[in-house]
């Protein structure tokens, strides 16, 4: 299945590739770039704290959604990134904590491998982006950080631009806590928890927003502050910029381990998406050019599956992927294509396609 | 060109550069006509971080708990 799309994306004679600058690549970057791709952030003349409606909708979707699921009862969350201007700060996308996530009942720690690859494809696209805050859940009524989730933030902000961090505590099921409601107080809220107050106004508008009966509490938190403040996230229009690579998500998680190591290890690696409308299902391709010229080895992973090429001057030879585990395979089959002539390594990937089989 | 070594105290100035700009604090300034290091200036907060820094922040997200 595999085999059959990549020669009917690739095969030479629909797609001549004279040299390691793959036009039909490109297109299908293209493709898989929202049309949105170019459009401006709205650039605030003050210092504005906003976050895009589609990201907020991301997260409404995705906390029903896993609510629904049968690990709903634990705790989960989301990257937030975006933009910092100044003292301002927009969220423009959210990523989620992935399948391979450790969480339970009181605590989640996302996949931040998965993150780190989804970022580096998002930033292709969008270089401006940087991680902006972290969002999560909390079990019952308890909208508001924990001491264990200041000890991790208050180590963890100085790493981030401003060395300020932005936070949502989501909760679900406050129907007699609805926020029209004059009793919904942060005195309220005091009564369901005795973490120290957080300071600033939590009754001002925006920082709190909801739909059904899922709730998000926004706070941000600066390095060297004691505790966090009220933070008030005003929203304005605009897409989650990371929508269009949740549909990769399953492939990305799948082998990010991998993929993050050849990334730190080969400094031309690159990665695309093509795009669902070609293929079947999900899928990544990754290209790193050759020491000879016009010589390329393509990789392409969709579900458990697995394919090499070699392309020699638009020319694909397929390789059996020499193992299951993407990073020691791509090495195997870059240390056979990197000595010895062509002749020899074609006899060897023949060989080897005729072992596997 | 002149090949001379670096004087102790260049060589103290440049490992303080390096290290300021391993810890993402500081740039590193070079002059252009001679390629010699040139000081250190302080990183724009509002210039875009390499993608290396992005990607350690993420990595460093810490565990969440909803009790100390």
């Amino acid at each position: 299945m595999l085999r059959n799309w990549w020669y009917r994306l690739f095969r030479p004679e629909t797609a001549p590739i004279a040299n390691t600058d793959n036009p039909a690549v490109d297109s299908i970057v293209e493709a898989t770039t929202e049309s949105g791709a170019l459009e401006s952030t709205p650039q605030p003349s003050e210092p504005v704290m906003a976050i895009r409606s589609g990201v907020l909708a991301t997260m409404f979707r995705d906390f029903h959604l896993h609510r629904a699921t049968e690990r709903g009862n634990e705790e989960t969350g989301w990257l937030l990134l975006g933009r910092r201007d100044g003292a301002g700060a927009v969220i423009e996308a959210t990523l989620p904590p992935g399948e391979f996530r450790d969480a339970g009942l009181a605590h989640v720690n996302m996949n931040s491998t998965a993150q780190s690859v989804a970022m580096r494809l998002l930033k292709r696209t969008y270089p401006h982006l940087d991680v902006l805050g972290v969002a999560h859940t909390h079990p019952g009524r308890m909208c508001r950080p924990s001491h264990g989730d200041y000890q991790g933030d208050s180590e963890w902000v100085p790493n981030l631009v401003q060395k300020e961090g932005l936070f949502a505590i989501g909760v679900w099921s406050m129907e007699q806590f609805k926020l029209k409601d004059k009793d919904f107080t942060a005195n309220t809220i005091k009564d369901e928890d005795d973490d120290a107050e957080v300071r600033g106004d939590g009754n001002r508008a925006n920082t709190t927003h909801e739909e059904g009966s899922a709730q998000f509490h926004w706070y941000a938190l600066a390095a060297g502050d004691t505790w966090y403040r009220h933070l008030a996230l005003e929203t304005v229009e605009g897409v989650d910029l990371a929508a269009n690579i949740l549909g990769h998500w399953p492939v990305i998680e799948q082998y990010a381990g991998s993929i993050d190591r050849l990334i730190r290890m080969q400094g031309h690696l690159e990665m695309n998406l093509l795009p669902m409308g070609v293929c079947d299902e999900p899928t990544l391709l990754l290209r790193q050019t050759l020491a000879r010229p016009g010589e390329e080895l393509q990789v392409v992973l969709q579900g458990r599956e697995m394919v090499f090429f070699h392309m020699v001057r638009g020319e694909p030879e397929e390789i059996g992927a020499p193992g299951e585990r993407l990073d020691t395979a791509f090495y195997e089959v870059l240390s056979r294509l990197t000595r010895g002539g062509r002749k020899e390594q074609r006899a060897w990937s023949v060989n080897h396609d005729q072992a596997q089989k | 060109m002149d090949f001379r070594p670096m004087d102790s105290e260049e060589r103290r100035r440049l490992m303080d550069a390096l290290r300021g700009n391993a810890t993402g604090e500081t740039s590193i300034k070079m002059d252009p006509r001679t390629t010699t290091f040139a000081g250190t200036g302080a990183m724009d907060a509002d210039t875009p971080r390499g993608e290396n820094q992005v990607i350690d922040a993420i990595k460093s997200v810490p565990c969440h708990y909803a009790t100390a």
